[in-house]
């Protein structure tokens, strides 16, 4: 992790560089002819504005940034050239001061080895008996298995920078990964966190002593967004690991991600090429996919609510979902102890920012194995040479890679089998409707729908077939139960943990066995567990981008 | 597929004996096949409801907390399952737990995944409400009543295997039950019975008018005794072999499989946590006329 030293000089390199873009052509080849200085600050003065609109106006820091806005603005009416490049300077400092974090080494250490007890024990706490009884407490690395490519990380690392780029689902992951690079031996990443997580009343007071970075989704100025771009770029360049979601923000679907952001992504490509130019010892950077796989999603309501009202695009912040109540951590946790349930961070294997996987030395191998140059990618005539058009394709390799491999270490829980199973018994008995029209009709009102258990069970043995032969293909992971369930033939095993899981955690639970039959109580749930599997063409299942389309939902 | 009406979960039932009821499944009327009824304290769980003791823990017990009798969970799972694993078969609880602690034990249920049909829960605070105290840990009326209310919505074919301990007198209270449902034991005898064993008279005769309105008809197939007070099975030695206790869930899976009852592997996953001794089987010799209950217990 970066001293404060070098954080003062993250922050000026940032400034300078995006203040030396300004004007110049943009990375993006679809972005146009560049703006002038004036441009860009009439810009800024807009956007900020009408952010600015639609906060409250009592809010400290929100007059704090009307305050800086009209300042600005009055004395953008008579500026000159040079003036006009002070304000600019202004804005990016304020901008890079605002997303650079305040790593503290102490509190990390104190985070890492105080925390997992902590939580261990306030969980066993909600049980008076166990409190003062003599039962061994449970630990948190039991609950969150760290497998996959890990042996190499720490090799790879002393090597070059690592930036490991996960899926997406909770706001619990960046927490989860932290827990994993710790368990792992790793120095801490940085990442960027969505502003509403250092607002967040749980851990907003320590996400910046963790590491993080402030994103602000709400600021739609493209300025920012350079800064921002800039400050992962030049954190890299200075060789600290990085921690990028690539997808954005959290999956609103439960759907692993089928398009990543390649704004952060093409940071990799950019920096590593920087390194090169500048003749950096240790120019290596190594992009690591990583899969957080949750058999109960913490947020799971919220996000898919969200999606459903398709306003996802526009709600980038969340500020009001199970994240921020403590008890529903406390639920949620307490049903991950209780329940024995296993959360999965699988690491993929690292690539270099084309996509080309590299071995334990860090080497680029192409599809055949046999080792290849890195930098020839950026060399023309044996000159390493900038060229954004190239760069943007070598981003979308990129994100082909890390999606493939997204999808191949994709661990699945009975929760997502028995969710796949329901839901497609229902769509297929009613293939008129559409999907709203679908999950309206289930679940609905006093009226659930339910399946008879042999229905369901038969139609999970035949799921299961077909994820047998994904994963002997190497398509896809399976938990241990979804395994034990395959290897005994025992379809019990696995239905009985799937309805503990969504029995217990949700206020409602998403699937109930009543007698012989399956209830279906949450419908919009029972999606967002369905689509974990989406993608997979199983069981001739439609893909989730067919549901929905831009007449909004589209026949199932 | 069928979209369910809601109907309200439990049922408040007042007579016999006040208890609450939940039923999720209605057996087709030609179901010729098994059908288990559980007791749950001592039997499934590690529980001292029927105590003053283990009734005063209960508001500090979670459903985490509770632990099953080493093998029983798995015993209900093969049971459930039947020879083929995948049968569905009917289960019902009845337990003297009162309806409160309903959420931790039907939660528990669901962390252990032991499907049910139907549970019968003993509403104690109506008993202490009515100032009956001595009905509090008396059983006998309650455990009746729900049996044959359970028996009224059954099956006329329905073979039922009864599953209790030999703490307090599930042994005796299933033998009643089975001659009862054969129509043996009625009327006078019946409240006259159960008046001996301490069930207050008005419970005795509502008990009595219910076995009236049944069928008779012989529906007891089993009764399984978990011997956790005398493990040399003594107390169920005065009864005929159709009553056996059990030392372990593995000794009796034992018998359940080759009775046909459970599977091969259902068998070995409880023999896997539990499988020590052997099953015990009443030494009493049978009765002519087919009675369950030893005489000497009758009135």
């Amino acid at each position: 992790m970066l001293s404060a030293d070098e954080v003062a000089k993250l922050v000026s390199e940032v400034t300078e560089r995006v203040i030396m873009r300004v004007g110049s052509p943009s990375d993006d080849p679809a972005a146009g002819p560049p703006r002038t200085l004036g441009e860009t600050l009439d810009e800024t003065l807009w956007w900020e504005q009408e952010r600015l609109r639609e906060q409250d106006p009592n809010d400290e820091e929100t007059l704090a940034d009307k305050q800086f806005y009209a300042d600005l603005h009055r004395q953008l009416q008579h500026a000159n050239a040079l003036e006009q490049r002070r304000l600019l300077q202004q804005i990016v400092h304020r901008y890079t001061h605002e997303i650079a974090g305040n790593f503290s080494p102490t509190v990390y250490k104190l985070a890492a080895k105080v925390a997992p007890p902590m939580l261990s024990a306030l969980l066993t706490g909600l049980s008076p008996r166990r409190l003062f009884g003599r039962e061994a407490i449970p630990r948190l690395d039991q609950h969150v298995i760290i497998e996959g490519e890990v042996d190499n990380l720490e090799r790879l690392r002393e090597r070059g920078t690592l930036v490991v780029t996960p899926t997406h689902s909770s706001n619990l992951d960046s927490l989860l990964i932290g827990f994993a690079v710790h368990e792992l031996g790793l120095p801490p990443l940085t990442y960027g966190a969505g502003l509403s997580l250092f607002r967040n009343p749980i851990v907003g007071k320590f996400m910046h002593n963790l590491g993080a970075y402030t994103v602000d989704r709400r600021k739609r100025d493209p300025l920012y967004k350079q800064t921002l771009k800039a400050f992962a770029s030049v954190s890299l360049e200075f060789g600290q690991d990085n921690l990028f979601f690539p997808g954005g923000s959290r999956s609103r679907s439960g759907a692993i991600e089928r398009g990543l952001k390649k704004g952060l992504l093409g940071c990799s490509v950019s920096a590593y090429r920087n390194n090169l130019m500048r003749g950096k010892p240790n120019p290596d950077i190594y992009v690591v996919p990583c899969t957080i796989s949750y058999p109960l999603v913490l947020e799971a309501s919220t996000l898919i609510e969200d999606w459903l009202a398709e306003v996802g695009k526009s709600r980038y912040i969340i500020v009001d979902d199970e994240f921020s109540r403590w008890e529903r951590w406390l639920d949620f946790l307490r049903g991950m102890f209780a329940l024995d349930l296993k959360i999965h961070i699988r690491f993929g294997r690292a690539m270099d920012p084309f996509g080309n996987p590299v071995d334990a030395a860090g080497t680029s191998l192409d599809p055949k194995g046999r080792p290849i140059s890195a930098r020839g990618y950026f060399e023309v005539d044996g000159e390493v040479v900038e060229d954004p058009a190239r760069d943007a394709e070598y981003t979308r390799e990129l994100e082909r890679r890390i999606l493939a491999e997204f999808s191949r270490q994709n661990v699945i829980h009975p929760t997502h089998v028995l969710a796949f199973a329901c839901f497609e018994l229902l769509r297929r008995a009613q293939p008129e409707f559409d999907l709203y029209r679908l999950l309206s009709s289930i679940g609905a009102g006093r009226s659930e729908q339910s399946l008879a258990l042999p229905e369901v069970e038969e139609e999970i043995e035949l799921l299961l077939e077909e994820l047998e032969r994904r994963f002997a293909a190497g398509q896809i992971r399976l938990s241990s139960v979804v395994t034990e369930a395959i290897t005994n033939d025992d379809v019990a095993v696995l239905l009985r943990a799937a309805l503990r899981s969504f029995g217990t955690y949700h206020p409602k639970p998403v699937v109930e066995r009543r007698g012989v039959r399956l209830h279906v109580c949450d419908a919009k749930l029972l999606f967002y567990y369905r689509n974990r599997l989406d993608g997979y063409a199983l069981r001739d299942a439609p893909a989730l981008a067919s549901f929905t389309g831009p007449g909004g939902a589209r026949h199932v | 597929m069928a979209a369910d009406h809601e109907a309200p979960e439990y049922e408040l039932i007042r007579a016999p004996f006040p208890m609450v009821r939940k039923l999720q499944r209605t057996l087709a009327s030609d179901y010729d096949g098994p059908a288990f009824i559980w007791d749950i304290d001592k039997t499934w769980l590690d529980t001292q409801i029927s105590q003053v003791k283990g009734m005063l823990k209960i508001p500090f017990e979670f459903a985490v907390d509770k632990r099953a009798l080493p093998g029983t969970t798995a015993l209900l799972h093969a049971l459930r399952g039947g020879p083929s694993d995948r049968a569905h078969r009917p289960l019902f609880f009845i337990t003297a737990s009162p309806p409160f602690i309903r959420k931790a034990i039907e939660r528990k249920m669901l962390i252990d995944g032991v499907e049910f049909d139907g549970i019968t829960y003993k509403d104690q605070l109506e008993v202490f409400r009515r100032r009956e105290f001595g009905s509090l840990r008396e059983h006998t009326a309650f455990k009746l009543g729900a049996l044959l209310l359970l028996a009224q919505v059954f099956p006329e074919r329905i073979k039922i295997y009864m599953f209790g301990d030999d703490a307090e007198r599930d042994a005796l209270i299933y033998c009643m039950f089975a001659d009862i449902c054969a129509g043996r034991l009625r009327g006078t005898q019946l409240v006259e019975t159960q008046i001996k064993l301490g069930v207050l008279q008005h419970y005795a005769r509502d008990v009595a008018a219910l076995a009236e309105q049944l069928p008779a008809h012989e529906r007891v197939h089993g009764v399984h005794i978990n011997l956790i007070r005398a493990p040399d099975g003594r107390r169920v030695l005065g009864y005929d072999d159709r009553v056996l206790g059990y030392p372990s869930a593995g000794a009796v899976a034992r018998v359940l499989h080759e009775r046909g009852l459970i599977s091969e592997r259902g068998r070995d996953r409880v023999e896997q946590v539990e499988g020590a001794g052997e099953v015990v089987f009443g030494q009493a010799p049978r009765d002519p006329d087919g009675w369950w209950t030893p005489r000497e217990q009758l009135a």
